[in-house]
């Protein structure tokens, strides 16, 4: 741990301050802001394994999110409620079939034909939920899911925890050699392909694995508010927002993704306080980083702090 | 033994016939070359035996086991291994990760366990291609001659029993072959690899195979030594047209 | 019921196609997918409430100035926008996308989030095969055939329009014999605007107008582009009357909430039985 980089250092810095924060503010709004962002985070850094390391780009990816919160509430609804410590995981399994019913099919087809059909998946499932609204409360929603603690500060901890352990096991993934494969089917699949790479094997499994979390995280969210709805975990700009967060932060490391995430949803919150301008702000910061730093807010400053600090053993991020 | 055997490989793509009938075998340790006009097939000759995609007709056996059909990365653990024409580097990544990629295989460093070794491999693979002071760059900054060594380390890395070159010395100047061809030639001699290689540069084509089959539009004419190959009537009209041999002649 | 089904699917499927045609002249020739195409169907039915109702302009001269409007923002955000990101379809995609975001806040800020009342050219109903159609329908319909038409025949038989299809086919062959391809990409940034912004102003009158009617078009136009086969203009007119009747007979026969389900359903089964679409090439992005 002696050696780390200068970026390095700077997250674990960050990770402290989120750990001993409430234990110096007393302020529950903004925790349960972080903790929204800590969900969002979870959201943002599965979409990157899928969409950033191999390329196959999901802009429907609500619908893994929603799978595993409607679970949750399905058994809330029809089977008199289910503990967070069972709901989490199952919603995460539940999603990762979910995954492999798409990734398998899906898998002839790249660009905007996989991101149409990745969004129009995630768009029938929107509206099966709202059809079939006596099973699944409609607009409405689901109430009385059980809640994660109850307590406000038990709660941050637990999001604190969960984004934790779920980006540290994603990023992971991506740094070992799956990350590797899966970046070079992502390039060029027919060489990977050549160099005995089973891209098939490889591509299913980043669709399982991504909704694992994405689901996980869904479930999450539903016991975190006690509640399910299409507008909390289906909706398409659900989807449109994880993509705009990836790629702000920056796609392809999972790092730089989920601070990218981490960092708007804050954001996100805090423009709230220009009213009507909040949204428009929001998509400026978009347009903005995608013409002058394309790679993402967090890749180039990754990259930029590397540079500075080149000779001292840099560790690519 | 026969490592490979090719029988009566067929291939249509709607009503052209880019492969018609083509059957030949490749012995363990032989050095096969492949010559041929261009649009000749030779490639697609490749593209089948190695999996990219599936002959119409016709059988492919690979030492012992029918490989038909299979897909390109089965084939690749298999230990029938193949280089682009053009290359094909993984962009976005360096040297090292680029040869770490067939290094992950199954096949070089196993499914269990075998992976910490991957690295070792990944840098032994590029030593034997003089890469390996380049291990860390950006496949990006790479020059053509440096890219078509790095499409054959990444075939090494496979650890493969056969290895299909596809114009290896395509776009290089005479310094840059003769190491590329030597180091061929070593792997040949020296490690027994077995070698099937579609070139257009003669002068050292000929000096480096064994064996030389023909190929014109998508038919087998000839094969031979190459000595033979070179005063095959047929080769000569494929290459220089009717009344091609007697312009062969000339200079004779 | 047979005659709704015709007169209800042309009227959409035209209306469609308009849509769908400039997207996919923008996917064949300049190879983008651009997401910003629903906005300038948004702008255009905007543009014409500004000119027609505070401004104050005979109707017919709004809707000039709107078109015109219209392409003028195409070509300005195409040449110092979205040049910037060409290299990359995905960033082209999400850029367009973040445009289009913004475009719609702004628009609510302005306008608010209330539908707007546009007036349509023509007043009252006509009878046709027994079915009462309106007649703003009827004059879309019509317009839009004809904009079709006039496409149609630009593209097979002008010069100009040629140099366009040679670009989408082959951009370096075609610059080699002489066809100039930055003005053919504007050239047809303008023309994909210009079709947007038109169905915008034909379908103000009698469907909704506020800041969010980009996204559902925009989604059907993406589709049917894709369906059709990106790259195929004829593949786009046909998908595009083909859904038109579709959800004319959904609405008709079960109900209109489960339109947009069936529509989403067949896009999803197509994608996976013919990931090329009905009549495309297979699609380069």
């Amino acid at each position: 741990m002696n050696r780390l980089t200068l970026s390095a250092k700077i997250l674990v810095g960050f990770v402290v301050a989120l750990l001993l924060f409430p234990l110096v503010y007393d302020d529950a709004y903004l925790m349960s802001v972080l903790v929204l962002a800590c969900i969002y985070t979870v959201y943002v850094a599965a979409w990157d394994l899928l969409s950033g390391f191999t390329g196959q780009e999901n802009f429907g990816f609500a619908l893994f999110i929603g799978a595993g919160a409607y679970i949750v509430g399905f058994v809330t609804k029809f089977g008199g409620g289910i503990a967070p410590i069972w709901g989490i995981p199952i919603g995460g399994l539940v999603a990762a079939i979910l995954g492999l019913a798409i990734g398998v099919p899906c898998l002839r087809l790249k660009g905007p034909y996989l991101a149409l059909a990745t969004l129009a998946a995630a768009a029938i499932a929107d509206r099966l939920v709202i059809i079939f609204s006596q099973y699944t409360g409609g607009e409405d929603g689901i109430y009385g899911v059980e809640f994660l603690t109850g307590d406000p500060v038990t709660d941050y901890y637990a999001a604190l925890l969960f984004m934790l352990v779920s980006v540290a096991v994603l990023y992971g993934i991506g740094r070992s050699y799956i990350g590797l494969l899966l970046k070079a089917i992502r390039e060029d699949e027919a060489a990977a392909e050549a160099g005995g790479v089973n891209a098939t094997l490889y591509k299913v499994a980043a669709f399982v694995v991504s909704a694992f979390f994405g689901g996980m995280a869904g479930a999450f969210n539903a016991h975190y508010l006690g509640y399910v709805g299409p507008d909390a975990v289906l909706a398409s700009h659900i989807s449109l927002n994880i993509i705009i967060m990836a790629v702000v932060g920056g796609t392809g490391s999972i790092i730089n993704a989920a601070l990218g995430a981490f960092a708007l949803a804050v954001a996100a919150d805090y423009l709230k306080n220009f009213g009507e301008y909040h949204l428009l702000i929001y998509t400026s910061l978009l347009i903005i980083v995608l013409l002058f730093m394309p790679k993402g807010v967090f890749t180039t400053l990754g990259t930029r702090l590397a540079a500075g600090s080149a000779g001292k053993g840099g560790k690519r991020v | 033994m026969n490592l490979l055997e090719i029988s009566s490989l067929y291939k249509r793509f709607g009503g052209l016939e880019a492969t018609k009938n083509v059957s030949f075998v490749v012995k363990k340790g032989e050095i096969l070359g492949i010559l041929g006009p261009n649009g000749a097939g030779k490639t697609t000759l490749f593209n089948q035996i190695a999996g990219s995609f599936a002959p119409t007709a016709g059988k492919i056996v690979f030492a012992g086991l029918d490989i038909t059909g299979c897909r390109a990365y089965a084939v690749a653990n298999l230990g029938l291994a193949r280089t682009f024409q053009i290359p094909r580097p993984l962009h976005g990544l360096t040297v090292l990760e680029n040869v770490l990629v067939p290094c992950y295989s199954p096949r070089t460093t196993g499914l269990i366990g075998g992976r910490k070794h991957a690295a070792a491999c990944a840098k032994e693979v590029l030593r034997t291609v003089s890469l390996d002071e380049k291990a860390d760059l950006a496949v990006e900054k790479l020059t053509h001659g440096e890219l078509k060594k790095l499409e054959l380390a990444k075939a090494l890395a496979l650890k493969p029993q056969l290895i299909m070159l596809d114009e290896p010395f395509a776009g290089l100047g005479v310094q840059e072959v003769a190491p590329i061809a030597e180091a061929i030639r070593l792997l040949n001699s020296e490690h027994g690899l077995t070698v099937l290689i579609i070139e257009h540069k003669l002068r050292e084509f000929m000096k480096l195979v064994h064996r030389v089959i023909a190929l014109n539009y998508g038919e087998k004419i000839a094969e031979g030594s190459p000595r033979e190959i070179v005063d095959n009537s047929l080769v000569i009209e494929a290459y220089l047209g009717k009344g091609g041999a007697a312009l062969a002649g000339i200079g004779n | 019921m047979f005659a709704d089904l015709l007169i209800g699917g042309s009227v959409n499927g035209a209306f469609y196609a308009l849509l769908a045609l400039g997207f996919s002249l923008m996917f064949g020739v300049a190879r983008i997918v651009n997401l910003y195409h629903g906005s300038y169907y948004l702008l255009g039915a905007y543009f014409y409430y500004v000119y027609s109702v505070p401004a104050g302009m005979p109707l017919l001269l709004a809707a000039v100035a709107s078109l015109a409007s219209v392409v003028a923002l195409a070509l300005f955000l195409d040449r110092y926008v979205i040049s910037r990101v060409r290299y990359s379809s995905t960033t082209v995609m999400i850029l367009t996308l973040g445009l289009a975001s913004f475009t719609q806040y702004l628009v609510r800020i302005i306008f608010g989030a209330k539908y707007l009342n546009v007036q349509g050219f023509v007043q009252g109903s006509i009878s046709l095969l027994g079915v009462v159609v309106p007649a703003t329908r009827f004059l879309a319909f019509v317009v839009a055939v004809s904009l079709i038409a006039c496409l149609w025949y630009f593209i097979r038989r002008t010069p100009a329009g040629r140099s366009i299809m040679a670009v989408a086919q082959d951009k370096l062959a075609a610059t080699y014999m002489g066809v100039n391809a930055d003005r053919a990409y504007l050239l047809t940034t303008a023309i994909s605007a210009f079709l947007a912004a038109s169905a915008g102003i034909l379908v103000a009158p009698f469907l909704t107008v506020e800041p969010a009617m980009w996204l559902f078009p925009l989604i059907k136009a993406f589709a049917i582009v894709i369906l059709g086969g990106l790259g195929s203009l004829e593949g786009s007119v046909i998908v595009a009357f083909l859904l038109g009747y579709i959800e004319t007979f959904v609405s008709l026969a079960i109900s209109t909430n489960m339109r947009e389900l069936v529509f989403l359903a067949v896009v999803l089964i197509v994608l996976i039985v013919k990931p090329s679409g009905l009549m495309g090439k297979e699609g380069k992005v």
